[in-house]
């Protein structure tokens, strides 16, 4: 027990480091005080989508199996998008049956970050936001009405 | 609503040709972020596969940082700190090469795969139990746990034994076995003397001549050994090495002009 929590710790602490000394655009994410099993991260919407301009705050849940076991990887910022519930549940191949342990914190947050601007909307979480993706002059309005309930953020929508 | 997003939810995780898609959409854009920090890096990185790329971006990370202070010391034109600093870089980046792709920590008790992918032995054996499909975690490639192969390097044995007792013994090296038809480089050995002949004949009497054993004209030595096999030939009845052949060679010519002399001495 406390030999596999030491490498699934020693694991992280690399991730964090990497972390850390990256320049990662539009991504962040640190451990909850000093429990390394619970991160918080961050996500911005990447330039030229809809979610230009928006940050969305997530969690991770790092099992005691990690990384043979994806993370719970959650928005805790209310995400209006094809593939994300109410809850902040992500539909994303590699969280479940696609996860391997050769990705990391970084890669699925990047994941996440394209997943935004590129949604499947032929299995959505959200049909609302999957049936009117294509028009994204509606998309866009809908989307930061719902971010500005959620963060009390206004976002231009020229 | 919240039971409907759950069925919804179901049938999203279940594997499907538009999961694949999605996948391809993500790593395309995956990619192109990386390939932003790449260049950000001002580093000239060769193309690499992608789940390479995407797998090597701890070192473009560590890289990216040591690059930009390399950069201020270029300022200050180049001293010894800049070399020992390139110096570590160097040995980062051929450090992480030997990092097993699961714990991201130098290997220990390293296997590869056939795919070639590094890992440790106790890492790859938990993956495989935890992954149904037993696919290599980088290139999706099946993989079997008979089919690693163990990588021994020099004073490989001092590294400690597996603590945790659930995982099995890393599996040994299968070297490749000697081939049947290695028995016919007898042939290729002279025979001419008939000294294979002479060896079967006197049983487990093996006769060798040598130059400097010669007390008299031309003296014979028979010795008494356990088993058939010549000191200098090993198993397969092969000389091990150049030398022995050598020696060989000599002592039989000189055994066959004793025989032939001997012969002359009986007849006349
Ligand atoms: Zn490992
Ligand atoms: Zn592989």
């Amino acid at each position: 027990m406390s030999k596999t929590d030491s490498s699934v710790t020693k694991r992280l602490q690399s991730e964090l480091m990497a972390l850390m000394m990256a320049s990662s655009p539009g991504i962040s994410a640190f451990p909850d005080g000093d429990n390394m099993f619970n991160w918080t991260g961050t996500i911005q919407g990447a330039a030229g989508t809809v979610y230009e301009g928006m940050e969305f705050k997530m969690s991770l849940k790092f099992p005691t199996d990690y990384p043979f076991k994806p993370p719970t990887v959650k928005f805790e910022t209310s995400c209006f998008h094809p593939n994300v519930d109410p809850q902040g549940t992500i539909c994303l191949d590699i969280l479940k049956e696609k996860w391997s342990p050769i990705y990391n914190v970084r890669t699925l947050l990047l994941s996440i970050q394209s997943l935004l601007g590129e949604p499947n909307n032929d299995s959505p979480l959200n049909t609302y936001a999957a049936s009117i993706w294509e028009n994204q002059e509606e998309y866009k309005k809908v989307l930061v009405k719902k971010y500005h309930e959620a963060t009390g953020i206004t976002i231009s929508t020229a | 609503m919240s039971d409907d997003v759950e069925n919804n939810h179901e049938q999203n995780s279940v594997p499907n040709d538009q999961s694949l898609n999605t996948t391809d959409d993500i790593s395309t854009v995956r990619r192109r972020n990386l390939n932003r920090v790449n260049e950000s890096s001002d580093k000239n990185e060769q193309p690499q596969p992608m789940i390479e790329e995407i797998d090597e971006t701890t070192s473009t990370t560590t890289t990216t940082s040591t690059t930009t202070t390399n950069n201020n010391n270029n300022n200050k034109n180049t001293n010894p700190e800049t070399k020992e600093q390139e110096n570590t870089e160097e040995e980062k980046e051929s450090n992480n090469q030997f990092e097993c792709n699961i714990c991201f920590d130098d290997v220990s008790e390293p296997v590869v795969t056939q795919c070639g992918h590094l890992f440790c032995w106790s890492c790859i054996f938990q993956w495989l139990q935890y992954n149904a499909s037993q696919q290599c975690p980088v290139c999706k490639a099946p993989v079997t746990e008979e089919k690693l192969i163990p990588i021994y390097g020099r004073g490989s044995n001092a590294t400690d034994p597996r603590k945790n007792r659930s995982i099995p013994q890393r599996p040994p090296g299968r070297p490749e076995q000697v081939r049947p038809n290695q028995n016919n480089s007898n042939r290729t050995y002279p025979d001419v003397f008939g000294a294979n002949q002479w060896n079967t004949q006197f049983g487990n009497v093996s006769i060798s001549a040598g130059f400097g054993l010669f007390p008299g004209l031309f003296g014979l030595h028979f010795y008494q050994q356990n088993n058939n096999n010549n000191n200098s030939i090993n198993n397969n009845g092969r000389p091990q090495n150049s030398a022995d052949f050598e020696s060989l060679l000599l002592s039989r010519i000189f055994f066959a002009i004793g025989i032939i002399i001997l012969f002359f001495i009986l007849v006349n």
